[in-house]
Parts: structure tokens; sequence; C-alpha cells
């Protein structure tokens, strides 16, 4: 359905955005305090403000109504995300637990930061904070290297087998944590490295060495080939043609390898939980602690998860032009 | 001219004396060794010890291989009800979870695509479930959902939608049903930013084309962008299926498999059950690699679809 | 400048039937600009590689200045390599790609950049030097490459197709470019290209390689006017040359090659030619437009006319046969009926089965004598 007149496209933009903001402040105060606007009305006020707009601003300029549709619709996808996370986890950290009883709110009546204090006084948190700091960029930083250099090799050397590490290490890549997980215990058992903080380390580097070194595969195929024959063929032993000329092209890649391998051992649980018995609690299985229901203080269990979310978080944003990529192209690829 | 400038000195470094062979063959052991030692001790070697371990009994510990049962604990999945309930339950998380959550990845990354101000942040907003622990987002719906106080309940309420704030964490299969939608919830930005990157691929002519012969945007979509994105669709079905046989943090934190005694149970969670609650590890293991199965036949079929340029 | 020698060396990849590079001896003389002649797929590449020392030898032996650097690695051979890629440095700018090999010596920041200014003067690219790869232009590249070639005074030029991702005017000036720095130089030069304007301008010898085997090692000229083969023969010169499938026939005393439309006396010889199924070969510019019926000329008519100033090149209907001839331009026109005759000396015989070209000559221009149905048609 389209309309030809840009007059009555335009009123028609108008009317139906109208109706959307309408329907959606109506809803909102509902929400908060019922007023006795009913939810089908939000719903049908929304559906055909949005239709208005689509069709009105069509006339007006080509496409106009799509891109303002996409762009609410957008919002919508956002806040959906967003809400979740938000209200809950950021403002549920700085309420009091007086404050929660009484009801949710949106907007801390006093905000405080006193759940943070409760929340490092847990020993087995701020142990476990700490431990998986110290963990996860240990493990992101060894896997890297190592993977990097295996990498390099399965790429770039003829050697025989080759073509069977590049299935093994694939194959590693899909394999799920728990098949390893037993055998792998009574090897750390054997060498005493069962709930001591190297051996963490190790099981996630165990974790993380088949994505990266994976992903670093892909990256070093990608390079030029003739870059390094160049490199070469002007003196450079082969060290040199990858100190000079090949890392320095393909860093971004590389740290994009060590922030996917330090988001996965931080979100980690499983490897966690199994290699702690007693002295090296980790971030994951503490949190998993705290929402007992036994245990459940709320303000701080909210604390803990915006404390265990802040890296991850600040690590994606940073680093998103290079994740999105990372992480489509690993599909699409 | 510059004939003067010949230029001696070292060349390269003591490899570089090598043949072009070993120097190859240096280097390679050079740089596998390390990654190696760990791909064998760390991966191979338990892999292959797994598989001892399904054909034994039930061991006091890991590392003392108990007594030899043959192949009983591989057909006691065929007499387990619990792991007939388990590889149900399994179906019902990965069924919706593939086809809501790529569905709603589709859409939402239609309508990324269009241009719009602000489109970057809804992009990067995409990252978050990705990037947040899972447990961080087992907690926080724990919350979101609890019933007494649960900010979603209370919406409902207020929204008019129910009367009372309705259990979520708490019925069969309600609770099963909701964990898959926290997972969905968790899952489809991923799946959004992989058809977000597929659509940067398609030819902008070929679009322009369609809209110059008159195309509605629907037509537009049905004939020119699915068959493009046909690939990637595929690509992302099984990439969510293998995202959703190893759910595990979510179970685990959330609701233990309960509520009742295994109704939220999936093949994962209960092999980690058998194994490290129960520890019967020959029957663990053979669970383990069931699992395990499943994922690396859908994976190689990734893979191998991809080489073959099929999915490409 | 060093003599470059390659003894029976072959190139097989794992799992490929056919060996990239059959069993070769080469020479590449010292001071020489040689250019390697072929289509893609016949292995002049990979001979390169091997000479840089990028790609293995299977079996055999390379020779620069009598040492063997067979498995010599690539970083310890004093070759010089321009890629036809450029395969330039993108971190890099464009002064220090070219200081590259220098700073791997060890040579200090003045004399590395001193050097480097001296060779972008000679090759008129001062100015770019503070430029990052992906500023410059395919042109500019391909100077700094030579630069980066250059500064190093190697023994042994290597240059796999560096100009052909150029466009034609461009690749015109670069060559002769090319040819003054190696006569400047003097070093060896080996040329890879499937060019063969490249080996006419700059080549002091061209080596003709087709399938993995060299076909012909020759001056440019003659590997023009006296190819050893009939692949020579008809990738070499820019329009196809004409064939004439015959026989060598012995009449009398006299031998003769005899086809459908032409019949060709042959110069006697010791031992006598071989009956036997033969080939002719003529290039255009053996072929003449004379009037009709002039003695020894067939007739036919002209079918199509393509202008090269001050040439032009007519193809025309003897028979049953397409003969391409080259005429002054805008003689003839499409229609006519003409005399067309051969240059003796122009032509060219080749075995039928092996293609190889046979040591016969024509005799004097009385000795072609036209089939009689080809007269009075």
């Amino acid at each position: 359905m389209t309309i030809e007149n840009e007059r009555l496209g335009r009123a028609a933009g108008g009317l139906g955005a109208a109706l959307v903001v309408l329907a959606a402040a109506l809803e909102l105060v509902q929400v908060a305090r019922p007023i006795g606007f009913p939810f089908w009305a939000w719903v049908v006020g929304t559906l055909v403000g949005l239709a208005l707009l689509w069709v009105g601003l069509n006339a007006v300029r080509q496409e106009l109504g799509a891109r303002v549709v996409a762009a609410l619709l957008a919002l919508g996808i956002v806040l959906l995300i967003v809400v979740p996370f938000g209200l809950v986890v950021v403002l549920g950290a700085f309420q009091t637990r007086a404050d929660l009883l009484t009801g949710p709110h949106i907007i801390p009546p006093k905000p405080t930061t006193v759940a943070f204090d409760q929340l490092m006084r847990i020993p087995y948190f701020d142990t476990g904070l700490r431990n998986s700091l110290l963990v996860s960029t240990t493990a992101a930083v060894v896997t890297t290297l190592l993977g990097l250099l295996g990498a390099y090799a399965i790429a770039r050397l003829r050697f025989p087998g080759r073509g069977a590490a590049y299935t093994a290490v694939m194959l590693a890549y899909m394999l799920p944590g728990v098949a390893i997980l037993v055998p792998l215990v009574a090897i750390f058992k054997g060498l005493g490295l069962i709930d001591t903080l190297p051996g963490m380390a190790i099981g996630h580097i165990a974790l993380t060495v088949p994505l990266v070194t994976w992903i670093l595969i892909g990256t070093f195929d990608g390079v030029e080939p003739d870059l390094e024959h160049a490199a070469r063929i002007d003196g450079a032993s082969r060290l040199q043609a990858l100190r000079r000329v090949v890392l320095p092209l393909t860093v971004p890649s590389i740290v994009t390898a060590g922030v996917f391998a330090f988001v996965l051992s931080w979100n980690d649980l499983l490897v966690s939980k199994v290699l702690y018995v007693g002295s090296t609690p980790m971030l994951a299985p503490a949190i998993v602690n705290l929402m007992d229901p036994l245990n459940r203080i709320e303000p701080q269990l909210s604390m803990a998860g915006v404390i265990a979310s802040a890296p991850v978080l600040i690590l994606a944003l940073v680093m998103q032009r290079y994740l999105i990529r990372g992480l489509g192209e690993g599909a699409v690829k | 001219m510059k004939a003067d400038w010949t230029l001696q000195g070292a060349r390269g470094n003591r490899l570089s004396r090598l043949s072009i062979r070993r120097e190859n063959q240096a280097y390679a052991v050079l740089f596998l060794v390390p990654t190696g030692v760990v791909f064998v001790l760390l991966l191979g070697y338990p892999v292959v010890y797994s598989l001892l371990l399904t054909v034994t009994g039930r061991s006091a510990a890991p590392g003392r291989l108990g007594s030899f049962v043959g192949l009983d604990n591989w057909l006691r999945t065929t007499t387990d009800p619990i792991f007939l309930q388990a590889a149900v339950q399994t179906l019902m998380y990965v069924v919706p979870s593939a086809v809501i959550g790529v569905a709603l990845g589709l859409g939402v990354a239609l309508v990324l695509n269009e241009r719009f101000p602000g489109r970057r942040i809804a992009r990067a907003a995409l990252l978050i479930p990705w990037a947040l622990p899972p447990v961080v987002v087992a907690a926080m719906f724990q919350w979101f959902l609890d019933s007494r106080r649960g900010l979603l309940g209370h919406w409902m309420v207020n929204a008019g939608l129910v009367d009372q704030a309705p259990v979520f964490l708490g019925g069969v299969p309600g609770t099963l049903f909701m964990l898959t939608a926290i997972h969905i919830w968790k899952t489809f930005p991923l799946v959004a930013l992989i058809f977000l990157v597929a659509l940067q691929y398609l030819p902008e002519e070929t679009l322009q084309a369609a809209r110059i012969d008159g195309a509605s945007r629907w037509r537009r979509f049905r004939h020119v962008v699915l068959p493009f994105l046909r690939p990637t669709l595929v690509a992302a079905v099984i990439i969510q299926v293998l995202i959703t046989l190893q759910l595990f943090d979510l179970i685990f934190a959330l609701t233990g498999g309960g509520p009742g005694r295994y109704s939220t149970y999936n093949l994962y969670f209960y092999t980690f059950k058998t194994t490290f609650e129960q520890t019967d590890f020959g029957y663990g293991a053979v669970l383990a690699y069931i699992v395990t199965a499943f994922v690396v036949v859908l994976a190689l079929l990734l893979t191998r679809g991809r080489a073959k340029g099929f999915l490409s | 400048m060093a003599e470059v020698r390659l003894e029976r060396v072959v190139k097989r990849y794992p799992g490929v039937a056919a060996d990239a590079v059959k069993e070769t001896s080469l020479t590449f003389e010292q001071g020489l600009f040689t250019c390697i002649l072929g289509p893609s797929g016949s292995g002049k590449s990979t001979v390169l590689k091997m000479l840089a020392g990028i790609e293995e030898v299977t079996s055999g032996r390379i020779l620069m200045d009598g040492i063997d650097v067979t498995n010599v690695t690539p970083e310890r051979r004093d070759v010089a390599m321009v890629f036809q890629s450029y395969g330039l440095y993108p971190n890099m700018t464009a002064r220090d790609n070219i200081a590259f090999p220098l700073m791997l010596r060890g040579l200090k920041k003045p004399e590395r950049y001193g050097r480097v200014d001296e060779v972008a003067s000679m090759l008129g690219i001062r100015e770019l030097l503070d430029r990052h790869p992906r500023a410059l232009s395919g042109g500019e590249r391909q100077r700094v490459a030579l630069g980066r070639a250059i500064v190093r005074n190697p023994k042994v030029f290597l240059l796999d197709e560096p100009i052909s991702n150029l466009d034609a005017n461009l690749r015109a000036t670069t060559r002769e470019e090319l040819k003054r720095i190696h006569l400047q130089l003097g070093a060896t030069f080996i040329y890879v290209t499937h060019d063969q304007d490249d080996a006419e301008a700059m080549g002091d010898r061209v080596v003709v390689m087709a399938r993995g085997e060299v076909q012909q090692v020759d001056t440019p000229a003659s590997v023009y006017r006296r190819p050893a083969n009939r692949f020579v023969a008809s990738f070499v010169g820019r329009f196809p040359m004409n064939f004439i499938p015959g026989h060598i026939v012995a009449e009398e005393a006299r031998t003769w090659f005899a086809s459908d439309v032409i019949r060709v006396e042959l110069r006697d010889q010791d031992p006598r030619p071989e009956p036997g199924p033969v080939v002719l070969g003529v290039r255009p510019e053996g072929v003449t437009v004379v009037p009709r019926g002039s003695q020894g000329a067939m007739t036919g008519r002209v079918t199509l006319t393509e202008v090269v100033a001050p040439d032009e090149y007519a193809t025309i209907s003897v028979a049953d046969r397409t003969l391409r001839a080259r005429v002054p331009a805008e003689e003839v026109a499409i229609g006519d009926e003409v005399g067309v005759a051969f240059i003796p000396s122009s032509l060219l015989f080749f075995d039928s089965d092996t293609g190889q070209r046979l040591g016969l000559v024509a005799d004097a221009p009385a000795a072609i004598v036209p089939r009689a149905e080809t007269v009075a048609r």
C-alpha cells in the first residue's frame, strides 16, 4: 500500500509517530503505576502507529518510512537486550536490601555502594575475583602465544602430518569440555595440580588453545605468501620475516583472538568448578554460590554480576569492530 | 654505476644455514612442540582415556580404573529412563532455540541492516548478551523472573496481562521453556551478527536492480535476499544447535536440573551429573561420547559444507 | 653478475601426475637479460621460484657462479626478486621498504637512507619515499619494488611478470627503463613473462617454455625467424602463422613439398629429405599479394582486412584454405580476387608428428609451382 501525495504522507507519518509515542508513554506509566490503560491498547496503538509511519514517510521520501520504523524497532531490540541487564544488575547493585524488599524500584531511593564492600568481605568472592583475573589473563596471553606458533606452523610450514594437525585442531575446537574433564582431573591429581592456581590456568589454557589456534590459522592463511617470500629473498630469516612483516600485519587479528580466549576463559563455569575443591575459587562458581537461596543477598548478587560483567563488557566495547567481524566471519567464511 | 655496492654480511640466523627442507622442519618442530604438547597431553590423551573409561565400571576416583564391564555402560543407555528423558528434553531445548533463535536473529539483522542514525550503537549492543558470563545472565534472570520480587511479574500485573505474577521458574515443563527463552535471549544477537556480516556481502547492484524492476520490499526479500542468505541460514542453524547442545551454565545455575528431579536436564547436564556428582565415570564417559558425537558430526557438517562451497 | 645454471632440474608436486618442470638443463649467461617466455602453466614461474629458493627442487642442481645453491635458503642467496604483485611491505614506508635489505645487513640509518636516496633518484621516485604502499599507484609500487631489488646490487635479478598489471603505455616506458637499468648495472637478469613484447624489447636471450619443458633457447630474432618447433612458431609472433599440411615427395632428381594449394621445390640436401607428412609454415610477412596470374602465384579472394598502420593484414581464401598476408595499407579491399605468393626465404617446415622444425629450405622463387586447381579460379 502506498500513498502518492506527499502532504498526506507527512500527515500520516506524524499521526503514526504520535500514536507510537503516546501508546508507549501511557504503557510506561501504566507499568509503573496502574492507571487503567489496557495492554491490548498499547499493542494496537504501536502496530497501527508503525504502519502509518511506514506508509506515510515512504511517500515523503523513498525508504524513509522503512528507515524510521527500523530505527524504532532497533530501539526496541536494544531495550530488550539492555533492560534486563541494566535494571536488574546495575540498579539492583546500588540499592540497599531494605529498599529491595519494598518492591522493585526503578530509581534507587537511596543509591549506595555498600553492597560492594560487603561482597568483597566474602572470602571466596574476593579470592575468586582475583583468581579469575589472574587465570584468565594468563590463559589469554599464553594461549595466544601457543596458538600463534602452532597456527603459523600449520598455515605456512610443510611437514608430514600437516593435514592431520589441521584436522586435530578443528576437532579439538569442537570438543565439548565434559568429554575430557575426567581424564584431565586424573592427570591433574597425579601431578598434584588439582585445586591449584597453576593447575587452573593450565586447565583454562587447554580450554582456549583450540579456538585461538583455529582463528589464527585462518589469519595466517590470509596473509599474502609473496610478502614473506620477498622478505626472505631480501635477506630475512623466517623468524625475522615473521617479526618484521607478518606480525605487524596480523596484530589486530591476534589481539582479537586473545580477547576471544579471555572471554571464553572468564565466562567459563564447568572447568572452573571441576578443578576447584576448596582452595582456588573462581568467579563463575562464586556467583553460582551467591545465587543459592540460602546465600542470596540481593544487592550483593547484583553487584557481583556487575563486577563479573565489567571486564568482558569493556573489552567488547573497545574491540567491537574486530569482534563483530571475527564473530560474523567465523560463521560466514 | 653502483658496481661497488657489494653487500655481504650475515644473512638470516643460524637456522638459515640449513638446507631448505631442514630449515622448514626445524621451524616446524620449534613451533609445533609447545602447542602440540598441550594438544596431546591435555586434549588427545584424555579423549583416548575417556574411551577406556566407557568400558569400566564404577571407580572410586578418577585415575583408578574400575573393573572391565564390556559394553554394559553403553547398553545402559537403552534402558535408562533418565537418559531418554534427557535426550527428549535436549530436543526441547534445541528445536525452539534453533527455529526461534535463527528467525529472530534474521529479523533483527534485517532491521539493523537499514541505515539510520544510531545503527552502530544498536549493533554494538548485540555484543552484550554474547559477552556476558552465563552465570551473570542466570543471576539476572533469576531476579527478573522471581515470582515475588521479580520485575517482569510486577510489570505484567501492572500492564494488565495477568492478575498475579506468574511463577516463571517453578513449573514443569514451564521452567524448561523459560530456560530456552533465556538461552534464546543470550544467543539470538550472535545469530543476528552472523547475518549482518553475511548481508554485507550482498551486492548492492542486485538489490538496486530489483528495486528498479519494481519489486516490493517483500518481493525483494523473498527473491533476492533470502536465496543469498540460504547458506548462512543453514550455518546459523547448525551453530545454534551446536551451542544449545552444550547448554550447561544456565541449567546448573538456575535450576540445578530441577524442579522435580530431572525436568530441566539435557544430555550435557546429565553427563555432568553422572560424572561429577554420582562419580560414575564409566557411564559418564559414555554419555560424554554420545554428546561429543553429535557435536562433532554437526561441526564437520558445517566445515565440510563450507569447504565444498555449499555454504560459502 | 653471475652465471646461473640449472642442471637436470625437475619439479614435481606430490599427487600431481605431470611434472611442473620436466628435466631441464639451462644456462643463463652472466650479464645478459634472459626472458623466460611461455603461456601460463608452462613452468616458467616455478623455475624462477626455484632459482630464488622459495620452491624446493625435486631433483637436479642449481648453480650460481659455479656454487651449488640448490638447497640454500633464500635469505642466503645473492638474488633479488620483483614479484608480479610487487610484494611491498604494507606497514612500512616506501623508504623503509627499499631500505629493508640494507637494514637486515646491519647498515646504519644514515648509510641506509643514503643509498635509498640514490636508488630513488635513479628511478625517479624520491618524492614518494615517505608514502605507504597503499598510497601509491601500480606503476609507483613497481618502482619501489625495483628499488628494493636494486639497492642490494645482487648478482642475479629475478623478475616475475612485474609489468603485466600495468596499462599498455606504462608497460612500454617501463620496458625501456628496465633495459636501461640492466645496461647500467650489468647484472644477470632473468625475466619471466607471457608477453612476447617484453622478450622482444628487452631480451638478449629468450627461453621459450611450454608444459614444463624448454622449447627453445635463442635470441629473440632467431626465435622469431627460426622457431624450433610448431609451438614456438605459433606462440611467438603477433599474428598467427599460416600452416599448410602436405607431404615431401621425391620426383626424379628433385624433392618437393606438395600440398593441396601449392608445391614448393626444396633445395638439395645431403642426405636427401625422406618422404613423409610435413607441415609448411609461413608468417603473414612471408605471404604477399601479387597480380593475378603471376608466375608461381596462387589465386584467392580477400575476405577480411585488418589495418595495422602502416600495413594491413588481409585474410585470403585460397581454395579451401585461409591464408593471412601482409600488404601495404589499403591496397586490397574485401572481395578482390588476388594472386598470392610466398617468399621462399620465409618458408618453414615442421614434422607433422613431432612438430620439430626441419632444416628444409625452399629454393629460388621460380620453384614455387601452384597446383593446377588454384590457378584460373
